[in-house]
């Protein structure tokens, strides 16, 4: 693959006065906010390439393992915080859902399709992993806001499930079935139009790695079914894991807000 | 079962409501009449385990309730609900999912049963196909009370069961209810149909005035 020049960056940099030039006519007032974003972005991909060096350098598998638990943390903060939910009531069930789904699921490739020795490799076991977690957590936040919220709208509905015999689980069963199917509806409609629409991500950077085609949908079919299984999983575990922290013994919605 | 409520309450953010001392008994027939927004709906709420008391006693065969004990006591009264929310999806979807209920499971169901009792309450068949969401309220309603009954329990807890319905019919669901002797049924309704020889009536009051 052909290594960028620092030098031969600072042209892609020239690329950059066209959004600004476009904000500067419009008066869209996005120029600070771009140089914000753009200045974050450095840092952070600089930052994040050094330190990705000396793992990919290092490879070694408590190292690994630790840096794939932070990424899990933070993947819990990013649910919470966006899917308006409680933190002490939503923080064990998406930690323990995102550990178990994420993890059997990369190490299933690892060890079945990609038959490593290595199962712990840092290169497939964070970067696999880290495409697999942020699509469970785009899930998870639509499913959970999606769960909860119909819970609250919902709850004269809830409670006369109840009142007709239901345990929690029996009449909060709609709503699952309506929160997991809308987590997947991104993802299935990825699939469904892959390589015609969309040109996938995990593609592109295996053809631009130096691979032909025919590897890239390799992964490109693997990674779409690692993506659809984890969602799955995760979405159905966070909920299950979460739902009993939303009622008291009698059943009663505890509204937290 | 018996069901005994004495100076119970709950207390609001900015009201106090304050139930009638009821004792339902076997076989009994009470009609609760009061204001609109007196508490009857809240009442209800709180013999199922929907809301908490604040104050006051509610015992059950002559025992104090706990939590759990709710789970027990829904399992034998049938629930009709003021806005009767019925999830919405096909109505032959909600019997089937009423049904899938662990402690439905033994009670008869049938598209004959169902079909004998929309053909009771003068609702065309064609209503199973369609979703619930669309049907009018007369139409929930009905579905409503034909759930309760398919449910085969022996007592009834009905909040305003008949508001959506016409003269003849609100005549032929209270006659229904009150006439089965084994039937325990504790009602609120503005209609005067529910008024019969053998019902006590329990009057509600509104507390709301003059309290803090």
């Amino acid at each position: 693959m052909i290594d960028i020049k620092l030098a031969s960056l600072f042209f892609a940099g020239i690329l950059l006065l066209m959004p600004l030039a476009v904000s500067f006519y419009f008066r869209l007032g996005l120029i600070r906010e771009m140089a914000f974003a753009f200045l974050r972005m450095l840092v952070q991909l600089v930052l994040i390439g050094f330190f990705m060096q000396y793992l990919f350098y290092k490879n070694n598998m408590v190292l690994n393992l630790l840096w794939f638990a932070l990424m899990i943390i933070i993947a819990v903060f990013s649910v919470v915080k966006r899917a308006f939910v409680d933190l002490r009531k939503m923080f064990l069930p998406s930690l323990l859902s995102f550990s178990i789904s994420v993890g059997v699921i990369v190490l299933f490739i690892n060890f079945f399709v990609l038959r490593l020795d290595y199962v712990f490799d840092v290169r497939y076991l964070i970067v696999l992993g880290g495409v697999l977690l942020g699509n469970s957590m785009r899930g998870n936040i639509v499913a959970i806001n999606s769960f909860y919220d119909g819970l609250r709208r919902d709850c004269k509905r809830y409670l006369y499930l109840l009142a007709c015999g239901a345990t929690v689980n029996e009449a909060t069963l709609p709503l699952l079935r309506k929160s997991i199917k809308l987590a997947l509806q991104p993802t299935l409609a990825a699939m469904a139009t892959m390589g015609i629409v969309s040109l996938p991500g995990m593609m592109t950077g295996v053809i631009l790695g130096g691979a032909g085609p025919m590897v890239a949908i390799k992964y490109q079919i693997m990674i779409m079914i690692g993506i659809l299984s984890a969602t799955v999983f995760s979405v159905v575990l966070t909920i299950v894991l979460s739902r009993k922290n939303y009622f008291d013994k009698a059943g009663r919605l505890i509204i937290s807000d | 079962m018996k069901i005994i409520l004495r100076n119970a309450g709950v207390l609001l953010p900015e009201s106090k409501i304050k139930f009638p001392n009821l004792d339902v008994l076997n076989g009994q027939k009470i009609l609760i009449q009061g204001d609109s927004g007196a508490g009857k709906s809240t009442l209800f709420k709180v013999i199922l385990g929907f809301e908490r008391l604040s104050f006051g006693e509610l015992m059950i065969n002559d025992a104090n309730v706990s939590d759990e004990d709710f789970w027990q006591l829904r399992r034998k009264i049938a629930y009709v609900d003021q806005d009767i929310s019925l999830p919405p999806m096909k109505a032959y979807d909600w019997f089937l999912f009423l049904f899938s209920f662990k402690t439905n499971r033994p009670a008869e169901f049938s598209k004959a049963i169902v079909g004998c009792w929309f053909d009771f309450f003068q609702l065309p068949l064609n209503i199973l196909e369609k979703n619930i969401g669309n049907l009018s309220g007369g139409e929930r309603q009905r579905l409503g009370l034909i759930s309760a009954i398919l449910l085969n329990r022996k007592a009834f807890i009905l909040d305003e069961p008949t508001s959506f319905l016409n003269k003849p019919l609100k005549s032929k669901a209270s006659g229904l209810f009150l006439n089965r002797s084994d039937w325990t049924v504790l009602v609120c309704s503005h209609d005067s149909e529910w008024m019969r020889e053998g019902v006590d009536v329990v009057p509600f009051l509104s507390s709301k005035a003059g309290e803090k």
